[in-house]
């Protein structure tokens, strides 16, 4: 009881010390003012006078204005058409991606970046300081925000970078390493990019743009978002809504086009089982894919190199901390800035317009493009192989990691359900973030 | 008419040396797998 009492008089004390204190400071202040008003500004005499007159308020404050002036920057007031229907777009998107799953990690990010740029007098991101491809930087002490810092890190290249060194160390390339030829499909599954490529050129697209357009048939999202920062930064949210979305709408766009380009035969291929790859190799292979690609193709180096990186201190062993951090904390933080920035992209002016709706259809073929090329080439290997390659695996070629595996995985067991083709369709599948990254090198050294 | 607008000289170049060099690189990797799984002996 004695030390409670002893606590409580502290604690009082301690309080009236800190009132006293306060209480001191003010006068101080006060005194201190006074003076320097007193002394500085007017004679005394003015002063008393001054202070002892009504005050106008009204000439100090016009409540009326004031209220005005508030009601006239609400949001709510300035809102168009425009603007309702992105912010309907951006609550689709999060609808999707929290109630159906389409790759929620990134499309909910994405969809709330778009709601937050497109609510009207929020002055969230201004694109105005990355006008012309280029940024401003002498503007930016001029207001600008959060997200316009954030953004820096996609104009500059840097978040698809950071992202693939966390694929990179999630990677596991060993059913590329114990199968070689799987390149060869990832390969052929570019073409998507290439064919769109023509048809956005077809529907007026500019070169650059086209070249942005094309490679959301890489299936693979920051590679997409790499090259349209760099290449068309304006087209960046419809591009990536479309690639994320279609990249989520794998398991629907692909299996009628395996169907279509396969026979009941070849569905049914079984495939050797792979050989067991040892961990001099998985340590090698990275370093030795960066080094070919990056002599070959400079403008690839930062995608391959980082990708190759992150896979490095997966199979090294050696930097366990490292490969965890960038797997999960790294990829989920720049996940999080890339989202929302280049959610932020998507204004009403950029968004709704005919291009956006030529993206969204030139997505779907690009995404059939590339499926039909990785199954064609995988029939036309047939022909001169030993051992059969199964088409199915084709699709997986066109990257969306592990998706268009698992969607040749799940079309191959509708035919036989003793057909595992998942490790087999996990070559193309890797091959094809190799081979997406290799195109977005080679349009940015053509385009950019 | 944006079909007599367009470059299709460039187009194709591009279409085609892109495509071109993505299938010629991985192709090259293919190679060099393959001589390293020669070279050290590794059965499939």
């Amino acid at each position: 009881m004695k030390s409670i009492k002893k606590l409580a008089i502290s604690v009082v004390v301690l309080f009236s010390m800190a009132a006293g204190s306060v209480f001191a400071q003010e006068n101080t202040l006060q005194n201190v003012v006074t003076q320097d008003v007193t002394q500085s500004v007017a004679p005394v005499e003015q002063t008393t006078i001054v202070a002892n007159a009504p005050r106008d308020y009204s000439q100090d404050i016009s409540v009326g204005q004031s209220l005005l002036d508030f009601i006239g920057t609400m949001g709510i007031l300035n809102m168009t058409w425009q603007v309702l229907v992105m912010l309907i777009i951006a609550c689709i998107l999060i609808y999707l991606a929290i109630v159906k799953g389409f790759e929620p990690l990134l499309l909910l990010p994405i969809a709330f970046g778009m709601l937050l740029t497109n609510l009207p007098g929020a002055n969230m991101f201004h694109s105005e300081l990355f006008a012309d491809g280029h940024v401003h930087w002498g503007e930016f002490t001029n207001g600008a925000g959060l997200l316009d810092y954030l953004y820096l890190g996609v104009k500059l290249g840097i978040y698809p970078c950071l992202i693939f060194v966390g694929i990179g160390a999630m990677t596991d390339f060993g059913p590329l390493i114990a199968n070689p030829k799987s390149l060869l499909l990832g390969a052929a599954a570019q073409v998507g990019i290439f064919i769109t490529f023509i048809g956005a050129i077809l529907l007026g697209f500019l070169p650059n743009e086209a070249g942005s357009i094309g490679i959301i048939g890489g299936a693979d999202g920051p590679t997409a978002i790499f090259l349209t920062s760099k290449l068309a930064p304006h087209l960046l949210g419809p591009i990536a809504v479309a690639a994320y979305s279609y990249m989520a709408l794998v398991p629907v766009i692909q299996p009628p086009i395996m169907r279509a380009l396969t026979t009941q035969n070849e569905r049914c291929i079984k495939m050797k089982q792979l050989r067991i790859v040892s961990k001099k190799e998985k340590i090698l292979f990275p370093i030795i894919i960066t080094a070919i690609v990056s002599l070959i193709l400079p403008d690839a180096t930062s995608l391959i190199g980082c990708l190759m990186f992150g896979n490095l201190l997966k199979e090294c062993g050696v930097a366990e901390r490292l490969s965890k951090t960038v797997q999960n904390e790294l990829l989920n933080i720049v996940t999080i800035f890339l989202g929302t920035t280049v959610g932020a992209t998507a204004t009403a002016a950029t968004f709704l317009s005919p291009q956006t709706i030529y993206i969204i259809v030139l997505g779907v073929i690009a995404f059939s493009c590339g499926t039909a090329g990785g199954v064609l080439l995988a029939k036309f290997m047939n022909l001169f192989s030993k051992d059969k390659i199964n088409p199915l695996i084709g699709s997986a070629g066109v990257s969306a990691v592990p998706m268009a595996a698992r969607v040749s995985q799940t079309v191959g067991q509708q035919y036989d359900s003793s057909n595992y083709l998942l490790m087999h369709a996990m070559g193309p599948n890797v091959a094809g973030v190799i081979g997406s990254a290799v195109a977005a090198g080679l349009l940015l050294s053509f385009l950019g | 008419m944006v079909l007599l607008e367009v470059n299709w000289g460039n187009t194709f170049i591009i279409v085609g040396l892109g495509f071109g060099i993505v299938f010629v690189i991985l192709s090259f990797l293919v190679f060099v797998l393959n001589i390293w799984q020669k070279i050290t002996n590794i059965k499939k």
